[in-house]
């Protein structure tokens, strides 16, 4: 390595500590904020509960109790330990996470490619995109055996943001890349692999996170619609049903964390993803 | 058919047809561009100069007209002519190396064979260092100097420019064209360049291709015989200045009339 | 380079996880195997769930067991009798300060209830006379069913106003073991007020309103309006069409007879007794027709607050089976409806698991 490039390397990490200094300092105060919010939402919370003091709008530690104590106590009907709600739940979201992607990525990259198969595909999209998820409970229940009953509607809830990510993806690549990679010796057949998949990844990972956030909707409303094999939504109706309503709320409460951590980590991963790509 | 001659373009006509009008971009356009040569096409802003090079490219199939690359006509695009792009259009998604490797990935290089290349192609554009970053880490002119290894890479018979430079600022600019000169003596690769500068198009060439108003055709060809480097204020740089500038002035003048008339009507 | 083996190894750890947690899964539906798996599901569904065999049996109050039988869907497993021979079934609730506001009104209103009940165990006791004919029209207009069904339903019955022993043994014996299956936290009843199940029950069934309406006589001024709670095509629930009805009373219905006029509550009627529990909550409903399992429950779990005034029936309620299932044993590992987690129906799927041994779970 020359002068010229060792120092041009100094100064581009001359310029990145920098602007990590800076970077921290209002990272802190944004999280300071967030939480402030969060206790002030806690204690307004639990203000109204008192004035109200209904079994049906629980106080938070009442709530809290109910949580910690759901992970060491199996419930009662399923006899099963919070632990493994989560996981059921869980796998029910990857299975329908894991054939939406499979299906839905392809699908969209050949959509967005290609006029013929959009103009055949896109009213059919364009019919079932609106049917909301849960709609097809009935439905799946039938259908589908355990767990891919609920995982159906998971998967139905993540296949459209995720497809039509792609295709919008693919519409958005600058044609001039396309033309590069053409007089770069690119044929048709390697196109998709070499240059439209990797443009496409940075939006096809906002229909990611988008997908995810509706998963956890799908899985809960599956869930307490007649599902065996417990599950956090199975967890929640059960508990309403029998009026035990603080347990209830632990398990909303579960849902909201397990959503905002799967979000969350995935908005992480897309960020991480385009950086490390070096778009955006 | 010549010898030497790498590119021949014949009775070269295109026309763009959309649904409500179509352009006529290029017209009978006849060139012979030999082999090893520094050709540059200069003409008025949108007179179809980038629309030539893409012909030749094979991103545009002509209306009429046949090109032939050594004797072979021209039906798509391929490496061995490679194109350098006013907007670089490079992968941001690839580092510099990777960018610059790509065309040799697609022939299936191995992988340290092509590791070994893409370095001495970062080594001829002067990025070393700036091998692992990405395209959003650079500055325009590091932009552009990955888009002429990258098209370097792949050995192509002719360098297609489509106003490589017109992004950067002036200094820049007259750095990269030096540097150009340099590469292109080191490779002794043909070179198209698009421009509308007859600066640059004199500070470059062996011959200038001077182009009428749209649609393009040859309006003049000039053999440049300066010895490079070129003194940019010498006498002889300055008279041809001024014989190309006459040309190119009048296709500019009748460019603005027919615009006007078209508003008019 | 390292970046990219670096990156490789994310996505292997990645897919390992990933993998492991699909194959740990499947480690937990083994032992799933050996339990009944209990699904909530609607009783009027419940024929067409056994019918496609998404269910290989449920529990569920009449006429739905009959239903199935009569179709030819399914067979009887077990009556509810067998399993808790005279068990508490449905009650007429009352929110308590409703109660505690128009005590004239609710004294009429279980007069209506008493006599209308009369009035069926008369009918059923012959069924060759007009009462059982009209009895059985009544019946099937409320329960949406056809005759043969509702014939074999009502051969299953016994309806009873009267607060029993017997049904203060039952509810005190439901209690504790909703107590022993951790349905409800012990720590509950002391929260409600109540010393122990026992004082609980006392408390929680007021007998006096009853006691008092036998003293009720017939008026002609209104007394008042009642909106009533009363579950979906319940044959149970009988009494109260039957003291609707105008042919019964002979030309005035009974509630009409007591100067009570009444509304079906908003919501009415509701698919299961929790439902039934919500919406008094909510002060939808004044008085309701339910089972005793969910104003149990709910009224210990959620502090609703409630009181159960009169029976309304017992028993009543039954085990049904695909063909191909001949015991309990039979039902391990299969899906199994329960009309909810509140209701007595699931509350005697437990109890005849725990006698054989068999657990029940999801
Ligand atoms: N794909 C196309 N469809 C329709 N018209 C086109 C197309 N490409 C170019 N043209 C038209 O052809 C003419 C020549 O365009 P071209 O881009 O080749 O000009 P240019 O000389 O490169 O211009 P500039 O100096 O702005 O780069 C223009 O009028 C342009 O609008
Ligand atoms: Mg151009």
């Amino acid at each position: 390595m020359n002068k010229k490039a060792s120092k041009a390397q100094k100064n581009r990490t001359f310029f990145l500590s920098f602007f990590k200094v800076k970077k921290n300092r209002d990272r802190l105060i944004h999280l300071g904020i967030s939480i402030l919010a969060v206790i002030i939402f806690i204690l307004a919370w639990d203000l109204y509960a008192q004035l109200q003091n209904k079994p049906y709008l629980p106080r938070p530690h009442m709530v809290f109790d109910a949580l910690i104590a759901s992970f060491f106590n199996r419930d009662p009907f399923s006899q099963r330990y919070m632990g493994e709600h989560i996981l059921a739940s869980m796998v029910r979201i990857l299975y329908g996470f894991i054939i939406a992607f499979i299906l839905a990525v392809p699908l969209g990259l050949l959509m967005g490619w290609s006029k013929h198969v959009h103009n055949a595909g896109n009213p059919i999209v364009e019919l079932i995109r609106p049917i909301p998820p849960i709609a097809w409970i009935p439905f799946a229940i039938v259908f589908f055996d355990e767990p891919f009953d609920t995982a159906f509607i998971v998967f139905l809830g993540i296949f459209f943001p995720v497809l039509i990510n792609t295709i919008f993806g693919v519409k958005r690549i600058d044609p001039i890349i396309i033309d590069a990679a053409k007089t770069l010796g690119v044929t048709k057949r390697n196109m998709l692999q070499k240059v439209i998949f990797p443009a496409v990844i940075p939006t096809l990972m906002t229909g990611i996170r988008i997908g995810l956030g509706i998963g956890w909707m799908c899985i809960v409303a599956a869930e307490m619609v007649g599902v065996t094999g417990g599950g956090v939504g199975f967890y929640i109706s059960a508990m309403a049903d029998v009026g035990r309503y603080d347990d209830m709320f632990a398990g909303m409460i579960v849902i909201g964390i397990l959503g905002f951590i799967t979000v969350g980590g995935a908005s992480y991963i897309e960020r991480r993803v385009s950086r490390w790509m070096g778009m955006r | 058919m010549d010898g030497n001659a790498l590119i021949k373009i014949e009775h070269l006509t295109k026309i763009f047809d959309s649904d409500d009008k179509s352009v006529s971009a290029i017209s009978n356009l006849n060139l012979t561009i030999e082999e090893g040569e520094f050709i540059t096409l200069l003409g008025p802003s949108g007179c179809g100069k980038t629309t030539i090079l893409r012909l030749i490219a094979g991103l545009e199939i002509p209306s009429e007209g046949i090109i032939y690359e050594r004797g072979e006509k021209v039906e798509g695009p391929g490496p061995n002519r490679g194109m350098v792009f006013q907007e670089f259009a490079l992968f941001p998604w690839r580092t510099v190396i990777k960018n610059i490797e790509f065309g040799l990935e697609i022939q299936g290089m191995p992988k340290e064979k092509r590791r070994e290349i893409a370095m001495h192609y970062i080594d001829l554009v002067n990025l070393e260092g700036f091998e692992n970053a990405h395209p959003n880490e650079l500055s325009g002119g590091m932009k552009q100097r990955v888009g002429i290894a990258r098209a370097l890479a792949n050995e192509p018979d002719v360098l297609l420019m489509d106003e490589p430079f017109g992004s950067l600022d002036a200094q820049t600019r007259n750095i990269m064209q030096r540097e150009l000169l340099g590469i292109w003596q080191k490779t002794n690769k043909t070179i198209v360049f698009v421009t509308h500068s007859v600066d640059e198009a004199l500070y470059l060439s062996d011959r200038v291709v001077v182009l009428t108003s749209r649609p393009a055709t040859i309006k003049k060809e000039i053999s440049i015989d300066l010895l490079r480097p070129r003194d940019r204020a010498g006498k002889e740089f300055a008279k041809l200045r001024h014989e190309i500038l006459g040309e190119v002035e009048e296709e500019v003048t009748k460019a603005i009339a027919s615009e006007r008339k078209k508003e008019e009507s | 380079m390292k970046k990219v083996s670096k990156n490789k190894l994310m996505s292997i750890i990645g897919i390992v996880i990933i993998v492991s947690v699909l194959l740990l899964a499947g480690c937990f539906e083994e032992d799933g195997e050996k339990s009944i798996k209990a699904v909530k599901i609607a009783p009027k569904d419940m024929k067409a769930s056994l019918d496609s065999g998404d269910i290989a049996g449920y529990v569920a109050w009449e006429p739905y067991c009959s239903d199935s039988v009569v179709g030819g869907v399914g067979k009887t497993l077990h009556l509810s009798g067998e399993i808790w021979p005279g068990h508490p079934c449905c009650v007429v609730a009352v929110e308590k300060n409703f109660a505690s506001s128009n005590p004239d009104l609710v004294k009429h209103f279980l007069k209506a209830h008493m006599e209308a009940t009369t009035w069926m165990v008369n009918a059923l006791a012959d069924n060759t006379s007009m009462e059982y004919s009209l009895l059985v029209d009544i019946a099937v207009d409320f329960t949406a069913r056809d005759e043969a069904v509702v014939k074999e339903a009502l051969s299953h019955m016994t309806y009873v106003y009267l607060l029993t022993e017997d049904f203060y043994d039952g509810l005190k014996e439901y209690t504790d073991k909703l107590i022993e299956f951790e349905i409800v936290t012990d720590d509950k009843i002391s929260e409600r007020g109540y010393e122990d199940t026992e004082d609980f029950v006392d408390k929680y069934v007021d007998e006096t309103y009853l006691q008092d309406a036998a003293t009720v006589t017939p008026t002609s001024t209104s007394l008042g309006t009642v909106r009533v709670g009363y579950l979906l095509g319940d044959l149970h629930q009988l009494a109260y069409p039957v003291a609707k009805n105008s042919d019964v009373g002979g030309g005035k219905s009974l509630f009409e007879k007591y100067g009570v006029t009444v509304t079906d509550a908003s919501g009415a009627p509701y698919s299961n007794g929790g439902d039934e529990m919500d919406h008094f909550e909510a002060g939808d409903v004044d008085m309701g027709y339910l089972g005793s399992a969910p104003a149990v429950l709910k009224h210990l779990n959620a502090g609703i607050n409630t009181m159960i005034l009169a029976q309304v029936n017992n028993e009543g309620s039954a085990i049904i089976v695909a063909e191909s299932i001949d015991s309990l044993k039979d039902l391990r590992g299969k899906k199994f409806g329960i009309p909810g987690f509140s209701t007595v129906q699931y509350f005697l799927l437990r109890m005849i698991a725990e006698e054989e041994n068999i657990k029940v779970s999801t």
